[in-house]
């Protein structure tokens, strides 16, 4: 023994252990609870988030909406949509397939590359299928009355339906991407990149436009058939309308309104008349300038009845691809054989009302067209 | 005429393992067996007890650390690997150790010395035929551990009080071994110069 033991601190009560031992009981039943009040709460964040989770991915996955303007948004993951002001869809996303019901508008889908389920859209009674990496546009044109008489204002023009704006549902769809299978009673349409489909009452058909799939789409939805461009020869104020827009997108000067022969926009460039097929010309001449240049002849002979000769016209398109092509200008070459001045103009005039599908590389394109006329036979030929 | 066994740098190691809780009791323990939890107490509080009360010279929070040397233990057991070669003595007086000192830290020096120095005059003074040779030998030493450093008190009292290992000191203290002896050394020293009054030889 150390002297050093003299220092004695002392020793722990004599129920120290048993104190200490309760202690470190009580410390763990706290502790245990506190587990288990830890579990408890992160089983109910765990369930609340699973909950919150499921919530979001419902919302995602199914739901209807109206456009009240543009709008992008997402289907599911795979796939997206851009509605136009008024578009109306519903769309639920299922394990086999991202289905969408389009009810009425437009609109502009997208289908993700590799997207695992395809991309389904019930437009007026048919099934618009697309799979990945495909992007498409679809229009309803509903088949409801219109509040704003618009349907009245094309009977005004006598362009085309009945009583109310349109007689059935329709829906115009135009494949920029990728392929699309359109499916209506029975029957299926493959549909690729750069084509075009109208579906209605009748099926489903295909539709080539003869100058752009937006100008075919604007024709749709207005009623007229989305083949054709509009023939504004009988409505003058749509035709200026139809040159305004063309102007307009061509970026060139504000031209008089009824000039024909206005200056080209400056910011247009010549085309080569070549750009054009020859028989594309005579087919849309014979199609939309023959009717009238008919009547101005048959007009000119209950005046002169042995008129007959060569009337040289030349004409100028003019247009852009989204809004189509149009004469712009035309003239009669003084080097034809028929000199009759009221003749001569009905056909110029005739002539400023064909259209055409805008020059393939923009600008514009001038085009020279004899035409013979005789009481015993009409026709003309191209000499372009 | 005393004598201080302050010669040698430490004494042997104690290697007495009988001392230890039995090996089944501490295996129980480490499963968290409260029962054997409470002889684990029983084997190791008076040590851990000492240890506090020589480092933080008595009073009634020397228990309160006690306890919370044994509920840190307690906390601590499930991860104790009972074959690794470590003494629970040991370990326990790691715990304690670094507890005490961390309270000495906290703690005022000045007022606690002052404290204590009271507390002597006021036993004295309240009963003085109780005063013995050996109790003013007590409290003299505790005057002098009192003046220690706190690192070469705490390296002092486990090589003189609890039989440890250089090793073992500088293992608890997260010292290099060769600074566990100098504080020890040191210690030595001072306790020497200051105790050589009851030493009678006036070195």
């Amino acid at each position: 023994m150390s002297d050093f033991d003299a220092w004695d601190p002392g020793g722990p009560p004599p129920d120290f252990a048993e104190r200490v031992a309760r202690r470190a009981l009580a410390e763990r039943r706290r502790h245990r609870a506190r587990r288990r009040a830890i579990a408890a709460a992160s089983i109910a964040a765990a369930s609340c988030a699973l909950v919150a989770g499921w919530w979001v991915a419902r919302v995602d996955d199914r739901g209807e909406r109206i456009a009240t303007g543009r709008i992008d948004m997402a289907i599911g993951r795979d796939a997206a949509v851009e509605l136009d002001l008024g578009a109306h869809i519903e769309w639920d996303v299922r394990r086999d397939a991202m289905v969408v019901t389009q009810r009425s508008g437009g609109a502009s889908y997208r289908v993700r590359s590799g997207a695992r389920t395809p991309l389904r859209v019930t437009a007026a009674g048919a099934i618009v299928t697309a799979t990945g990496g495909a992007k498409l546009r679809v229009v309803v044109r509903d088949p409801a009355p219109r509040a704003d008489g618009e349907g009245d204002a094309m009977i005004g023009r006598g362009k085309i339906v009945g009583a109310t704006a349109f007689a059935v549902a329709a829906a115009w769809i135009a494949v920029i991407e990728g392929r699309a299978t359109i499916t209506r009673g029975g029957s299926a349409l493959d549909v690729g990149a750069g084509e075009g489909a109208v579906v209605d009452d009748d099926g489903a058909r295909r539709v080539v436009a003869v100058d752009s799939m937006e100008s075919a789409e604007a024709r749709f939805a207005t009623g007229a058939d989305p083949e054709k461009p509009e023939w504004p020869s009988r409505d003058p104020a749509v035709r200026e309308a139809l040159r305004a827009r063309i102007l307009a997108a061509l970026q060139g000067p504000a031209l008089p309104p009824g000039s024909p022969v206005a200056a080209p926009p400056i910011t247009a460039a010549p085309a080569d008349a070549s750009d054009f097929e020859p028989s594309y010309i005579r087919d849309r001449v014979h199609e939309d300038f023959m009717p009238l240049g008919e009547k101005c002849y048959v007009d000119a002979l209950a005046s002169h009845p042995t008129l007959h000769g060569k009337i040289i016209v030349h004409f100028k398109i003019v247009g852009d691809e989204k809004v189509g092509g149009i004469v712009d200008e035309a003239s009669i070459d003084e080097k034809s054989t028929l000199k009759d001045a009221a003749l001569a103009e009905c056909i110029r005039q005739s002539m400023m009302t064909v259209s055409f599908k805008p020059p393939p590389r923009g600008g514009w394109s001038t085009v020279t067209y004899p035409f013979v006329f005789s009481p015993d036979a009409d026709g003309g030929e191209d000499d372009e | 005429m005393i004598a201080f066994a302050m010669d040698g740098a430490c004494p042997p190691a104690r290697t007495d393992a009988a001392k230890e809780l039995p090996r089944d009791v501490l295996v129980r323990c480490v499963a968290g067996d409260v029962d054997a939890f409470r002889d684990f107490v029983a084997r190791y509080e008076r040590p851990v007890y000492a240890l506090l009360g020589r480092m933080l010279g008595g009073g009634a929070d020397v228990e309160d650390l006690a306890q919370e040397v044994f509920l840190r233990a307690f906390r601590a057991l499930p991860a104790f690997d009972v074959d690794g070669g470590a003494r629970p003595s040991t370990w326990l007086l790691t715990i304690a150790t670094r507890l005490a000192l961390d309270v000495r830290k906290r703690r005022r020096p000045p007022l606690a010395a002052m404290d204590r120095a009271a507390r002597d005059v006021a036993a004295d003074a309240a009963d003085p035929e109780a005063t013995s040779f050996r109790a003013e030998l007590g409290r003299a030493i505790a005057r002098a551990a009192d003046e220690l450093p706190d690192e070469q008190r705490a390296a002092w009292i486990l090589a003189e009080f609890h039989d440890l290992t250089t090793q073992e000191i500088a293992r608890i203290l997260d010292v290099p071994e060769a600074t566990a002896k100098t504080r020890v050394f040191r210690a030595r020293e001072k306790m020497r110069a200051r105790l050589a009054h009851l030493r009678g030889d006036g070195t």
